[in-house]
């Protein structure tokens, strides 16, 4: 899979259990650490994934960690800790999305050429596109950046990082009918804005 | 123009050949640790801070709970018995 962000089994379940209880029961500083150094991969994983700006992506993290300790009590030790993580890190990401706001509506005037080749290849000619792939992934950035911060969090880990619906579910915690529901719409939309656009070309 | 039923379909197969993997992240950076731990000793001592302005807070109105039982409370019965010795001792 492409991006996969929560890489599995780079540390064994019962480590990040004994270093959670370290910290829980002692406030134990090393467990601490230990626990970020095992799951920063997994949170920068999920933080990228979302293509914030670099300068932001550290602070993100330090959220994502900050409240990782602050609600670690409320863990059950039967879920996986490394998917716990990813869903915070999801939410923290979605939280920013949101605060950033969505990107005004996309005219014809805003596409570069390769970009408009690839909209009048994907309304016209499919199988022009394999010769268009860069223009491709900038309209579909463009494209995505005017959807809902949770419809662009689920069409990309759907369509764009291959994800299923069950990873979608799991790292944001949201139902499947609530994920089917936001991805049918955010297709809508990006099919009609596909049209528009592709009518004044 | 001719429209393709899901050119949306068709944009995203051919832009995820070309999306981008996250960069991979190896260890957080020099004093990332220093920076988290640093948040949440303040966050987990804001109830405790809490506790102890409200305890200092109440001080105040316990004493003066305190020293009102003092006394008004017992007046009606110690001081007929502190009458009582006066004039006992001083009278023979």
């Amino acid at each position: 899979m492409a991006g996969d962000a929560v890489p599995q089994g780079e540390q064994p379940d019962g480590d990040l259990k004994r270093w959670v209880r370290a910290w829980l029961q002692e406030r134990d500083e090393a467990a601490a650490r230990a626990l970020m150094d095992a799951l920063y991969p997994t949170v920068m994983g999920i933080i990228r994934a979302r293509r914030m700006d670099a300068a932001v992506e550290q602070d993100v993290a330090q959220e994502v960690f900050i409240k990782f300790f602050e609600k670690l009590g409320a863990w059950r030790e039967s879920a996986p800790l490394r998917h716990w993580v990813a869903r915070i890190a999801t939410n923290q990401c979605l939280d920013r999305l949101r605060a950033a706001g969505r990107a005004r509506e996309l005219r014809l005037a805003d596409l570069t050429e390769d970009e408009a080749r690839a909209l009048e290849s994907s309304l016209e000619a499919p199988e022009r596109l394999a010769d268009e792939e860069t223009g491709a992934v900038e309209l579909a950035r463009k494209l995505l950046a005017r959807l809902t911060p949770e419809e662009r969090v689920v069409i990309e880990m759907l369509d764009m990082e291959g994800r299923t619906a069950t990873e979608v579910q799991r790292l944001t915690g949201w139902s499947s009918v609530a994920i089917r529901v936001r991805a049918f719409r955010a297709r809508r939309k990006l099919r009609q804005w596909m049209q528009r656009l592709g009518d004044k070309l | 123009m001719k429209t393709n039923s899901s050119p949306w379909k068709e944009l995203s197969a051919a832009a995820r050949r070309r999306w981008p993997s996250p960069l991979p992240a190896g260890e957080p950076p020099l004093g990332f640790h220093a920076r988290v731990l640093a948040h949440l000793p303040q966050t987990q001592t804001v109830s405790l801070e809490l506790w102890w302005q409200m305890s200092i807070r109440a001080l105040p109105v316990a004493a003066a709970i305190m020293l009102f039982c003092w006394f008004m409370l017992p007046m009606g019965d110690v001081e007929p018995d502190l009458a009582e010795l006066v004039m006992e001792a001083a009278l023979p």
